[in-house]
């Protein structure tokens, strides 16, 4: 409780800071956060107004399929991407000193000293996607489906905020690690915004067993259009996605610990 | 020239010195083309062809322009706007500016060493990669002969456009804003990601008229051999005409820009 008190204290300087900027500078920063995902449904549409289908998902299931990763990246990207990307900087320079000296968890400070406007934005864009989709495909809307959706978006965020910490805390290690998170955080994602039957097995078993966001959408989704074929028991489809978001939310915590314990200042 | 050669070797060298920055690059473009093609072979499905504003089109013909698309990519991008940005942003570009040497040819010069090594150590690779894993099809002598003047004018075509983007960094500061600008535009009109044969009747009338689709689409069709003679004439024709208006645009934006330019202390 105390937490949030004063994340909501430090998000509001934070805004704060951001309105003494010119309006419009504020402005382009929300626009160009959200129109990327509209570009590439534009370009989905496009292809579907053309092909009609793929691998039998017509073009509001794959839009609901890219809207449930989108949403829960921009979930975890809100509170968690500035951090872990400022890591590598901050680790190099020395900067990392300042977390280390105060009264809560340096993580705890990193995340709450930012908030990503952008991101935020781009999440009311998302919701609103969301919205026209689940009129498009009459899906039913009860507590029960609220909640499970729920569930998967927090989950599916918990798994790629691992990821994306796992990824920041390599500074610790390797000097240079934006190739890394690039690679693992917008590569490998992008991937999951179609469905993973139309890739080989390696890269199947990779999305599944190594970086599993398959489980963030790609799984429940298809559990829920196709309950026939899935491979997975119900069980999987309903609960996989927030289990593994926290145990390895919680693995990439303690990876952050072991990092923090090499941590050697720059000495000036 | 001698100078210009002068410095795009340089650059070239420089480059050298980021050797896991180019495999993971490499990498990149690796899993685009998996995605891409992986795309393109479940959307075809069943059927080897698909009807187009240009006919019909093979799958092997798609998958050919894709491969091509991610090698264009690589043989006309640069970073002009991110580097032209935080030079103006920075006042760094003052320095630049007291070289005895145009400023934005010696960018061109500087930016083409650093493509010359993309060719070299990206490109080289994902045609052979392409060849081997997909058979990519191989145009006639002709047509690549043509296909390569079109890349070439492509080449100067989207530096043009991207140093007049990064020039807009004078007035408005926030360079990444205009850079994100410019390639949503680039990703739309382009048909760097999708060729304009699928796109709506409409949106084709309005895309032709612009410059965007003469860097990737126009290029490519031609390797494809989706144009015919007279066709191409014409696009080559177009992208001399672009060519001309842009330079002119830059020279203009350019004497504003200067004027404009503010450093800070020294």
């Amino acid at each position: 409780m105390h937490g949030i008190r004063l994340y909501l204290r430090f998000v509001i300087i934070y805004l704060k800071t951001k309105i003494e900027y010119d309006h419009f500078f504020v402005f382009m920063d929300l626009v160009l956060n959200s129109i990327w995902p509209l570009v590439n449904l534009t370009m989905l549409w496009i292809m579907l107004d053309r092909f009609g289908q793929i691998d039998g998902w017509d073009f509001d299931q794959l839009m609901f399929l890219f809207n449930l990763s989108h949403m829960a990246y921009l979930v975890c990207a809100v509170i968690i991407w500035n951090p872990t990307r400022e890591m590598q900087e901050l680790v190099r320079s020395g900067g990392f000193d300042a977390y280390l000296i105060r009264p809560i968890h340096p993580l705890a400070h990193l995340i709450m000293r930012q908030f990503s406007h952008g991101h935020f934005f781009g999440l009311v864009v998302s919701v609103s996607i969301l919205i026209y989709n689940v009129n498009r495909l009459q899906l039913d809307v009860t507590i029960g489906s609220v909640a499970w959706f729920l569930s998967i978006v927090i989950g599916g965020a918990l798994i790629y905020s691992a990821y994306m910490l796992v990824c920041g805390t390599l500074s610790f290690w390797i000097v240079k690690t934006e190739s890394v998170y690039e690679l693992v955080v917008d590569n490998l994602r992008g991937i999951t915004e179609f469905p993973l039957t139309i890739y080989n097995k390696t890269v199947k078993a990779i999305l599944l067993f190594v970086v599993p966001y398959g489980f963030v959408n790609y799984v429940p989704a298809s559990g829920m259009f196709f309950p026939e074929s899935s491979p997975w028991p119900e069980v999987v489809r309903l609960l996989a996605t927030p289990v593994l978001g926290a145990v390895l939310f919680g693995s990439a915590l303690l990876f952050f610990r072991i990092g923090m314990k090499r941590y050697q200042s720059t000495g000036s | 020239m001698r100078l210009y050669r002068a410095v795009l070797l340089r650059s070239f060298q420089s480059n050298t010195a980021y050797r896991a920055e180019t495999v993971m690059k490499f990498f990149f473009s690796l899993l685009q083309i998996l995605i891409q093609t992986s795309i393109w072979i479940a959307l075809y499905g069943r059927d080897n062809v698909h009807s187009s504003s240009v006919g019909d089109v093979s799958l092997r013909e798609m998958l050919t322009y894709t491969i091509l698309g991610i090698c264009v990519q690589i043989v006309v991008g640069n970073d002009i706007i991110w580097r032209l940005g935080s030079k103006i942003q920075s006042g760094e570009i003052a320095s630049d500016l007291i070289k005895p040497i145009p400023f934005a040819r010696f960018m061109f010069a500087e930016s083409g060493g650093q493509t010359l090594f993309r060719i070299v150590f990206e490109m080289v690779p994902i045609v052979a990669f392409g060849f081997f894993a997909y058979g990519l099809l191989f145009p006639s002598a002709a047509d690549l002969g043509l296909f390569l003047l079109c890349l070439l004018n492509g080449i100067a075509l989207y530096y043009l456009m991207s140093f007049i983007v990064g020039l807009f960094a004078f007035w408005y500061m926030v360079y990444w804003h205009s850079g994100s600008l410019f390639h949503v535009v680039m990703s739309l009109f382009s048909g760097s990601m999708l060729p304009l044969w699928f796109f709506p009747e409409s949106f084709i009338r309005v895309a032709q008229f612009l410059p965007f689709q003469l860097v990737f689409y126009g290029p490519i069709s031609v390797f494809v051999g989706k144009t015919t003679f007279l066709e191409t004439l014409r696009l080559v024709g177009m992208q001399f005409v672009w060519i001309a208006i842009l330079s002119f645009g830059l020279k203009w934006v350019w004497s504003k820009a200067w004027r404009k330019l503010v450093i800070q202390g020294g």
